[in-house]
């Protein structure tokens, strides 16, 4: 019953059931009045042919009765006067005229509605033509006169009122049609905002807005009052973001006065060498938190060129390789040769040697890490993968978040502004990052890929 | 060592003159670029060093203008602005060194002390031997060797010991490495140069031979011979 849970889906099939039980219904219903009609309309007229037939044959005899037919013959009724020669039917005739007359003289009328009645049951009948047969007994010989009536002159009645049934038909199957149409264009709209909010999920991009044309009513309001909830976070977050740079820009002048006060105290008191070590981290962390900000903003536009990866990972790894050694981890690099990508090669060594960072200090003793680069058409992606456990899928979402750290008693080295820092450069690139658990049967690490443009030709 | 300090935030050019002056060097201070440039082209100094932003004339305009008459006196740029293209523009404005404020004095002190012995190492060039106690690297066949024992260095080992070695008694912090041997200008925060360090020092600090490579707390490193 999960289909009764999705209000598109069972309005469609309730709709969809109600539409087809109506058109039986309507067929149904135009058969039976099809028959009803020729029945009302037909057989009075042939009922007062039969009588007049009647009365004439009793009145002046069959030569009369030859006579009118000859006379009355046309397109609507069609008459046949011919003996009857089956003896069975004979004798039984014979014996319902003697129990009329001995059951006392019964009215004509009556008489000729039992011929009918028996006919009617009898009969193979209404197809376009109607009729009624009627026994007539002239010194002692009977004669059978059928009365057939063309119902062809009743179809423009049946045809208009057929016309009728199948115009409700259409129009039901219409209307079913339109509704599908109409439902599957709201589903769209509604596809579109949900895929608006999952690519702000993914990317944190709160600038996205759900974008719709030639629509107004409910849903189009109701994707203005995303929109306009999505600008109002937006602004939000930008003012808190705001706010925490001029904190950093504020605190950062009396704390550079603070450092320099400490670093020359303690030239001559070594007990406050400590003290000028944790100003020195603490100014550290302000100046990221600030760079990324710049980063972020548009602030730092650092420029961009044709770089080749492999020099920048030989470079990164060159200055970490003797880290590894020290852990006994196994580094192994494949790239392309010769991989050419747009960035900043500063900038990505930075950010490469952010991720070789991490990857040492979380890799375990003997750990493996692997950095590979695939050439796509029109980017590459460099993807750094370690043994280090991984984290949580809850955690994964949050770890570019400043100053996020999974390891809440924060007992590893860093200011937890390392990933925010590679994702504002790679973003200030043209490129993601993107982070995944590994998949088993690899052992249990982090997958980080970087994705850069590939120089245009 | 005499060093001109340009820099119009008087606290901070305190700080650098009296914290120069502490560790034995003279030290004079201007307070815009202007001054800056009349001292320069009246006095002979050591090292100049000069803030970026400043009112009248700023940092850049300065060493462009220094240049411009021939003078040829190193010059380290402090500035406050961290971002990779500034020191580009920095550095290719003239400037010899790029340090980001805030700094530990320690940085400035090891960087503006080989920027200002910088010339003369320069002229005694022709010499591709370099010794200190019995350690010797040849810098054209880059070979080192300690007493008669070959040392296997690779490339960037030969490269840190070289810029160890032509500085002998002088503080090399890390930052400064990294520059230097890898060209890279920003702080890794992390002990990755002291591995490459301990490494280093394992194979030339051999054992019947004095320690040439020592620690400094709180800056870098020194290569020196201790008694």
């Amino acid at each position: 019953m999960n289909w009764m849970r999705d209000p598109f889906r069972s309005f469609l099939i309730v709709y969809g059931a109600l539409v087809v039980i109506a058109i039986l219904l309507l067929l149904v219903t135009r058969q039976t009045m099809n028959d009803w009609y020729l029945e009302e309309a037909t057989l009075p007229l042939l009922e007062g042919e039969a009588v007049t037939i009647e009365e004439t044959w009793d009145e002046d005899g069959k030569s009369a009765v030859e006579r009118w037919i000859k006379e009355n013959e046309d397109d609507l009724f069609q008459y046949r006067l011919r003996p009857v020669t089956d003896p069975e039917l004979i004798r039984k005739l014979n014996l319902e005229q003697q129990e009329l007359e001995f059951n006392d003289e019964e009215s004509q009328i009556d008489w000729e509605a039992r011929y009918l009645a028996f006919e009617e049951a009898d009969g193979e009948e209404i197809d376009s033509f109607s009729s009624v047969e009627l026994y007539l007994n002239e010194e002692g010989r009977w004669y059978l006169v059928s009365i057939a009536i063309n119902t062809d002159a009743f179809a423009v009645q049946l045809n208009l009122f057929n016309a009728l049934l199948f115009a409700v038909a259409a129009i039901l199957f219409f209307g079913l049609a339109f509704a599908w149409w109409v439902l599957r264009r709201i589903r769209r709209r509604l596809t579109d905002i949900n895929q608006a909010s999952e690519q702000i999920r993914n990317d944190g991009d709160l600038s996205t807005r759900i974008q719709y044309t030639n629509l107004s009513g409910p849903l189009a309001e109701t994707i203005d009052q995303i929109n306009q909830t999505l600008s109002e976070i937006e602004q939000s977050v930008d003012k808190t973001r705001q706010q925490a740079n001029n904190i950093a820009h504020d605190l950062r002048t009396p704390l550079t006065a603070v450092y320099q006060k400490v670093q020359q105290a303690a030239h001559n008191n070594s007990e406050l060498e400590e003290l000028e070590q944790m100003l020195s981290r603490l100014l550290h962390t302000f100046n990221l938190l600030l760079r990324i900000n710049r980063l972020e903003s548009n602030g730092e536009r650092p420029p961009l060129s044709e770089v080749t990866l492999n020099d920048v990972v030989e470079d990164a790894v060159d200055l970490y390789q003797p880290a590894f050694e020290e852990k006994e981890q196994q580094l192994t690099v494949q790239l392309p040769d010769n991989c050419k990508v747009s960035c900043n090669h500063d900038l990505l060594f930075q950010v490469l040697c952010n991720l070789l960072d991490n990857a040492n200090k979380y890799n375990p003793v003997h750990g493996e890490i692997a950095i590979h680069a695939d050439k796509g058409e029109h980017e590459t992606t460099l993807t750094v993968v370690d043994q280090g456990g991984g984290v949580t899928e809850s955690h994964l979402q949050q770890l570019c978040d400043r100053f996020y750290r999974v390891d809440s008693s924060r007992h590893h080295p860093g200011n937890g502004l390392g990933l925010s820092f590679v994702k504002a450069a790679m973003h200030r690139m043209n490129g993601t990052l993107t982070m995944s658990n590994t998949s088993p049967p690899n052992p249990a690490g982090l997958v980080v890929k970087l994705t850069l443009p590939n120089v245009k030709a | 060592m005499k060093a001109l300090i340009i820099e119009d935030i008087t606290d901070q050019a305190e700080f650098i003159s009296q914290s120069l002056n502490a560790a034995g060097h003279q030290t004079d201070i201007a307070t815009d670029g202007q001054e800056g440039l009349l001292c320069a082209l009246q006095t002979e100094y050591d090292l100049i060093i000069t803030d970026r932003m400043m009112p009248r004339m700023d940092g850049l305009q300065f060493i462009k203008a220094l240049r411009a008459t021939g003078n040829t006196t190193p010059v380290m740029i402090v500035s406050a602005l961290d971002s990779v293209d500034e020191r580009v523009r920095g550095l290719r404005s003239g400037g010899d060194d790029y340090l980001v404020k805030p700094f530990a004095f320690s940085e400035l002190l090891a960087r503006a002390e080989i920027l200002a012995r910088r010339t003369p190492i320069q002229k005694d060039d022709s010499d591709h031997l370099r010794q200190l106690d019995t350690l010797t690297l040849d810098l054209l066949s880059r070979k080192a060797s300690r007493g008669d024992e070959a040392i296997e260095l690779n490339n960037r080992e030969f490269q840190i010991l070289e810029y160890f070695i032509s500085n002998p008694g002088r503080v090399i912090t890390r930052a400064m490495l990294l520059e230097r041997v890898w060209n890279h200008h920003f702080d890794p925060q992390t002990n990755v140069i002291d591995v490459h360090i301990s490494r280093l020092r394992k194979k030339v600090d051999l054992g019947g031979h004095k320690p040439l490579l020592h620690t400094v707390r709180g800056a870098g490193y020194i290569m020196e011979v201790r008694p």
